[in-house]
């Protein structure tokens, strides 16, 4: 670790990490990513692996269409692979409201490029042939979706990081920020001071925190998700299968692995319960009855980063030039990280990402313009 | 530890051999939450009831650390794999009391 960067960026997950590889790809490589504890220990590394563009907000629509493109051809380009599949999400619709209200969604994800449609019961059955037809009326299908293993997305781009000389340190906490003026901030870590131009917030559940050292206050609620695997199976399953908070999918170790909400909203820790575990099991196999004789491996929980309209914040703080956040991803961060990774590099090395990325800036909050998605899973 | 070779395995339910790791820790991955998660041993069934300590043995000798000062993963419920159905049986027998 140097004692100052252009640009230092707080958080090893895949946000950071994504940052500061695309950073170094374009050039930008005084560069380092500031992990408290180990790559991928927070929020990264306890999801779920899904990868969809399937949402209801124009915004995060467009966001994730192209970060499925950048998914789809990730692993040649960072040269390790990061297991991406594209197996498609199946969400299970089981009231005619329902299926109407996906329709209109449907139509609404076509019109920004995201090829989703509605499909009968038979057509969900030869996608995923476990399926009980008997528990639901129509799927919503989009066969672009998909997962990556995230462990490996996280060594894949810190590796490829490295490569173009960015600095990664791992159990480095930092405890303090300061800024004496436009692009100058101190950078106060357990392994000593660093002076900086820039200052990413990629902290995932700590965001707000590291926001709070500069006056910043992100308007965050951390919920507790729960999650599991099973023992490893032959592959059998296909889709990531949704139906209202339930979720699950398997992957290319041939575990499942998935949750469903347990309402833990305003969570101060991440234990497991039992009653998520009798919630899961009731709900997953009732949409795929076999399940039942599969033996649950492991459990674990996570923080969901919720901002008041399920949308993250990127980009600059307007009153404070080169301090940039990338957080709140109410839930969808690793599927994110990719495209959050792009643009924000844009953002820092040349002003301006490819992608429109203002609707997401802080300032939404003060002027009241919220955002709107519906489609929060888990 | 003195017959390991290439060939000794450390993780059976995932089928990782001593040298996988040691490969793991000179290229950096000197601590147990990382070497864990990138080599990917103690994810099986067993839930790392064999390969955790020996791994964290090969971790002590490869970096010069006693065993005490080697952090072992957070273990995850439940101890033993159980049937999904067992849950779900469990969840209807609590609904009729």
């Amino acid at each position: 670790m140097k004692s100052s960067y252009d640009c230092v960026i707080i958080g090893g997950g895949v946000s950071g990490l994504a940052i500061a590889y695309e950073l170094g790809k374009r050039g930008y490589r005084d560069v380092a990513v500031l992990e408290e504890a180990y790559l991928g220990s927070g929020s990264t590394g306890r999801c779920g692996s899904g990868i969809r563009a399937q949402f209801t907000s124009a915004d995060q629509i467009v966001l994730l269409r192209e970060a499925e493109s950048i998914w789809a051809q990730l692993s040649e380009e960072l040269e390790y692979d990061i297991h991406f599949k594209a197996c498609g999400y199946l969400f299970l619709w089981d009231t005619p409201e329902l299926v109407e209200k996906a329709r209109q969604n449907v139509a609404f994800q076509n019109s920004h490029g995201v090829m989703s449609r509605i499909i009968d019961r038979q057509e969900a059955k030869e996608i995923c042939p476990s399926l009980n037809t008997d528990s639901f009326l129509a799927g919503q299908w989009y066969d672009k979706d998909g997962m990556a293993f995230p462990f490996d997305t996280v060594t894949g781009y810190a590796q490829a990081a490295r490569r173009l000389g960015v600095d990664i340190m791992t159990s480095t906490r930092v405890f303090q920020l300061e800024t004496t003026g436009t692009h100058t901030f101190t950078v106060h870590t357990t392994q000593g001071n660093i002076e900086t131009k820039n200052v990413v917030n990629a902290a995932g559940p700590e965001a707000k925190s590291i926001a709070a050292m500069l006056g910043v206050e992100l308007p965050y609620r951390l919920d507790k998700h729960q999650i599991m695997a099973t023992e490893p199976l032959e592959q059998f399953l296909g889709p990531m299968l949704v139906k209202d908070a339930l979720y699950y999918l398997q992957t290319h170790r041939g575990n499942v692995v998935g949750g469903t909400d347990t309402g833990d909203k305003n969570a101060t820790n991440i234990d497991s319960t039992f009653d998520f575990l009798t919630k899961f099991a009731r709900e997953a196999t009732e949409i795929v009855p076999r399940l039942a004789g599969v033996k649950l491996m492991r459990q674990w929980a996570g923080y969901y980063v919720m901002s008041p309209d399920a949308h993250p914040v990127l980009g600059p703080i307007d009153e404070i030039p080169g301090f940039f956040q990338a957080s709140g991803y109410s839930g969808h961060g690793f599927m994110m990280g990719p495209i959050v990774g792009r643009l924000l590099a844009e953002y820092i090395a040349d002003g301006k990402p490819s992608i429109d990325i203002e609707h997401y800036n802080f300032r939404r909050f003060a002027r009241g313009e919220l955002l709107t998605e519906k489609a929060v899973i888990g | 530890m003195s017959s390991e070779d290439e060939k000794t395995i450390v993780c059976r339910c995932e089928d990782i051999s001593a040298q996988e790791i040691i490969d793991a820790i000179h290229k950096g991955y000197t601590d147990m939450e990382s070497l864990k998660r990138y080599v990917k041993f103690g994810l099986g069934p067993c839930q790392g009831k064999t390969c955790i300590l020996l791994a964290a043995q090969i971790l002590a000798r490869e970096t010069g650390q006693s065993l005490g000062q080697i952090m072992t993963p957070t273990t995850r419920p439940p101890v033993d794999p159980v049937p999904l159905g067992f849950f779900a049986k469990g969840k209807e027998a609590d609904d009729e009391k």
